[in-house]
């Protein structure tokens, strides 16, 4: 079992990511790139195509991109870029995404620019969709609009039709996997949990390159021997929890927990934030039903950051979090912006918090020890000084 | 933060504008557009109304869109304008807050900068912000950490982007309408002071019609060789008639600046020293604390465009002007000051801002592209390398591209700055050479 349990958190790094997708090609057909946890995934599964979690290239070097775009804009952008031009992605039939940021936007009209004519496998299936920043009733018919014209283009694209039963299904599959991993989490909870910061990064994202069906029966089989495993971990205190975007890459959080830590609870869009609601079966019209999970998300996109911090000051309190780590990622504005809010809202909350910002690539290993260790250092001081404290 | 904080800020910009008034009148340069006293007294106006409201306890309101924030009684609340003026050691001080409190120092500076300058209440403090994705990403972050921070009422303002190439529905129209209308009653029932006045809504769009009138004008008028426009003039972000208590006296000012541009094309005359013997496009902003503009002309380099926002789409005319029919049918006053809003470019996907860049070109008989790729202004500057190939390719101009900062001066190197537009300039020259000659053969 722990080598199923490898194997799954193994599953985003670049030597196997693409072994499903490519498998699926062969034998069962189109595979479609997902940039953002935003897009409602259900629609293209629903549709009979793989959605494919896309990762940027995980190298350092970015040749190709670097023509394109200077390199203070979203590294993640630029790696997705790299990966594109450098013909990893070649196997995709094309991209869906959301704005999710200007830099989105650019990335996704450079795509549209450069996969024209000699890159026919790009285009086709390229769709961006449009995703309000508020969630109300007033919005909520133009992002019902949106989803129904992701289906328009896929059943366009694929020349084939996308039922409102396949959709139902699709939603169910999904509403599994979610509800597979919350069981995952809750593990979290325990003194020493089940599973570490880093394994747990592995296993989402290991949902997201897989079919959604061999995902939920390998995490099915697993969870029993889950349920009785403690994690190999070097300190099961102080308990940290990590707060970033487009984070898909285990060994960041193995580099935290390294320090003498566990990452005991995420703030992650490829983690907690990818899992955490349920599409609401009981609504009758599943397109209703996708689109109402995806406009009620908590992320530096959306205008309530107010909810946001609520969000995270709740996980904070629910899996026992000594300190928060704001691990931005360079050039990711909107939780740039964000942060300045959610801090003050921290230090209103008295809960110990540090903001380190990282590539996208794993790099600068060194000094992004040498910060997160002093954090987690100040939080055993703090720890200490409440065990030995006579109040 | 007390209810005067940024009152020293306006009476010090008051006083600058003041000064230059009587500057101006005392010692008029022939050099320069004698209108510039109405801008000034403009300023003078803008600054005073701003004094009274903050000293009267009457509400501000964020500039864009301007108009029907003006309807509802909210005095302008210019501070992404005010942070412009930032630069130079008063910039470094808002830069230090930045990087101390861990703030997005990379973002664009204009909008980061006005971050620290509410918060600490050196600028006044807004009473109602209407943010919105019709702007570029760092501004509306901006707006809504301020909000989210200082505990603002605020309305979020959605448009379908997928508008961007001009084509506005029906109902995206309606869509951006609705909402509107609910921002209206969100302001009235939260904002005290305001109260939506139909009547100056139109009145406003009368004004600002007139004063596009004119920017029409001007924008042929710039075709001109040699260009009348000064680059200094051409990078000026325009104040619109709603900006301010009477905006007739604004659309007077364009028309008397538009009249000077006349009678210098007329003339012969252009803005450069010597004889024209380029001209460039410069996109999509500038280091504040630098003078290119100044630099290029005494080099006979004419500017008679920057390329920022969606500006000279609305020069060129892209939107129908007021009153003419939309879709086929006659547009309430509400719809008529939002349908550009879905149609704008900025914000959007890039089609636009691209072709928005070659029809400048082409219209104005440009002969380069200055593309300077500022910090953190992710609508901008992954566009580079994509526009230098549509103008290489359409056009048969050369683009350079520069990257630095707008207030920040600590990245900035002047000699290299300078060198690389000498010789850019020294490109283009060889380049517009090039084309004359081919032009020749093919007409022979």
């Amino acid at each position: 079992m722990e080598n199923k349990l490898k194997e799954l958190v193994q599953a985003v790094l670049p030597e196997s990511r693409n072994k499903w997708a490519l498998e699926w090609k062969k034998e069962k057909g189109n595979v479609v790139g997902v940039l953002t946890s935003h897009v409602p995934e259900e629609v293209i599964y629903a549709s009979g195509m793989l959605p494919f979690g896309v990762s940027g290239s995980w190298e350092a070097s970015t040749p190709f991109a670097s023509i394109h775009r200077p390199s203070m804009s979203c590294r993640y952008c630029i790696h997705v870029l790299e990966a594109i031009l450098n013909g990893e992605l070649d196997f995709l039939n094309g991209l869906v995404s959301i704005p999710y940021d200007d830099d989105f936007k650019t990335l996704w009209y450079l795509i549209d620019y450069l996969g024209k004519p000699g890159r026919p496998y790009m285009g086709t299936f390229n769709h961006i969709m449009y995703l309000p920043h508020v969630n109300s009733e007033t919005t909520f018919p133009m992002w019902l609009t949106s989803v129904h014209e992701l289906k328009d283009h896929l059943q366009r694209a694929a020349d084939r039709q996308i039922s409102d039963d396949s959709l139902r299904k699709a939603n169910e599959t999904y509403n599994t996997t979610r509800t597979l991993l919350k069981k995952v989490y809750e593990l979290r909870k325990r003194e020493i949990p089940a599973i570490t910061g880093a394994e747990v990064l592995g296993l989402v994202t290991a949902s997201r390159v897989m079919p959604r069906d061999l995902f939920n029966r390998s995490l099915t089989e697993l969870l029993p021997y889950l349920e009785d495993r403690k994690a190999p971990l070097k300190k099961a205190h102080p308990r940290v929890l990590v707060s970033s975007d487009f984070l898909d890459n285990p060994a960041y959080i193995d580099m935290i927990e390294n320090t003498g830590c566990v990452v005991a609870m995420d703030d992650l869009d490829l983690g907690s934030r990818y899992i955490w609601n349920n599409i609401d079966t009981a609504i009758k019209d599943p397109w209703e039903a996708v689109a109402r999970r995806y406009l009620d998300v908590t992320s530096p996109f959306m205008v309530n950051w107010k909810k946001y911090a609520d969000q995270l000051i709740g996980w904070v309190r629910e899996y026992r979090i000594d300190g928060v780590i704001d691990f931005r990622q360079l050039y990711s504005y909107p939780r740039e912006y964000m942060s300045t809010y959610v801090v003050q809202r921290l230090k209103e909350a008295g809960i110990p918090y540090t903001f380190v910002r990282r590539d996208y690539h794993l790099s600068g290993v060194g000094m992004l020890t040498t910060r997160v260790e002093a954090f987690v250092e100040m939080l055993q001081g703090t720890l200490s000084n409440k065990r030995t404290s006579p109040h | 933060m007390s209810s005067l904080a940024g009152l020293p800020y306006l009476e010090f910009e008051l006083a600058a504008a003041q000064r230059r008034v009587k500057k101006i009148k005392e010692h008029p340069d022939p050099l320069k557009a004698a209108s510039n006293l109405l801008y000034y007294e403009l300023e003078v106006d803008y600054r005073s109304e701003q004094i009274e409201s903050l000293k009267s306890g009457k509400p501000f309101g964020t500039i864009y869109p301007g108009p029907f924030m003006r309807a509802l009684g909210l005095v302008p609340w210019d501070a992404i304008r005010s942070a412009d003026k930032s630069y130079g050691d008063k910039a470094k001080r808002y830069f230090d807050m930045i990087r101390a409190e861990g703030m997005a120092e990379h973002t664009c500076d204009r909008t980061i900068v006005m971050v620290p300058m509410v918060l600490s209440g050196d600028f006044p403090k807004p009473s109602f912000m209407l943010a919105g994705n019709y702007t570029c990403q760092p501004i509306h972050l901006a707006y809504r950490l301020i909000a989210h921070t200082l505990n603002t009422p605020t309305y979020f303002m959605e448009r379908k982007f997928s508008a961007w190439s001009g084509s506005e529905s029906e109902q995206e129209l309606k869509y951006v309408v609705d909402q509107y209308q609910e921002m209206i009653e969100f302001a009235e029932k939260n904002v005290p002071g305001c109260k939506f006045n139909p009547d100056k809504l139109e009145e406003l769009l009368y004004w600002d019609n007139e004063y596009n009138k004119y920017e029409r004008l001007q924008w042929k008028l710039r075709a001109t060789v040699p260009c009348p426009m000064a680059g200094r003039d051409a990078f000026r972000e325009p104040m619109y008639p709603h900006f301010y208590a009477n905006p007739a006296k604004c659309v007077d000012y364009m028309r008397r600046f538009t009249e000077e541009m006349e009678e210098k094309a007329s003339k012969g005359i252009g803005s450069v020293q010597g004889e024209e013997r380029l001209r460039l496009l410069w996109s999509p902003t500038a280091p504040y604390f630098a003078d290119p503009f100044g630099w290029l002309a005494k080099r006979g380099v004419a500017v008679p465009a920057v390329e920022m926002g969606t500006m000279n789409r609305r020069r060129r005319g892209h939107y129908s002007a007021y009153g003419e029919l939309w879709h086929g049918r006659k547009l309430s006053p509400f719809e008529e000051a939002l349908r550009g809003l879905g149609d704008s470019a900025w914000g959007g996907l890039g089609h636009g801002t691209v072709q928005s860049h070659i029809e400048t070109c082409r219209q104005l008989k440009l002969d380069g592209i200055v593309y300077f790729l500022q910090w953190g202004c992710e609508i901008t500057n992954n566009f580079g390398t994509l526009i230098s190939e549509v103008a290489e390719k359409e056009l048969g101009i050369p683009t350079l591209i520069l990257q630095g900062r707008q207030l920040d001066e600590s990245t900035f190197e002047e000699q290299e700055f300078y060198r690389q537009l000498e010789e850019f300039v020294d490109i283009c020259l060889d380049a517009k050479k090039k084309r004359g000659f081919r032009k020749q053969e093919h007409g022979k």
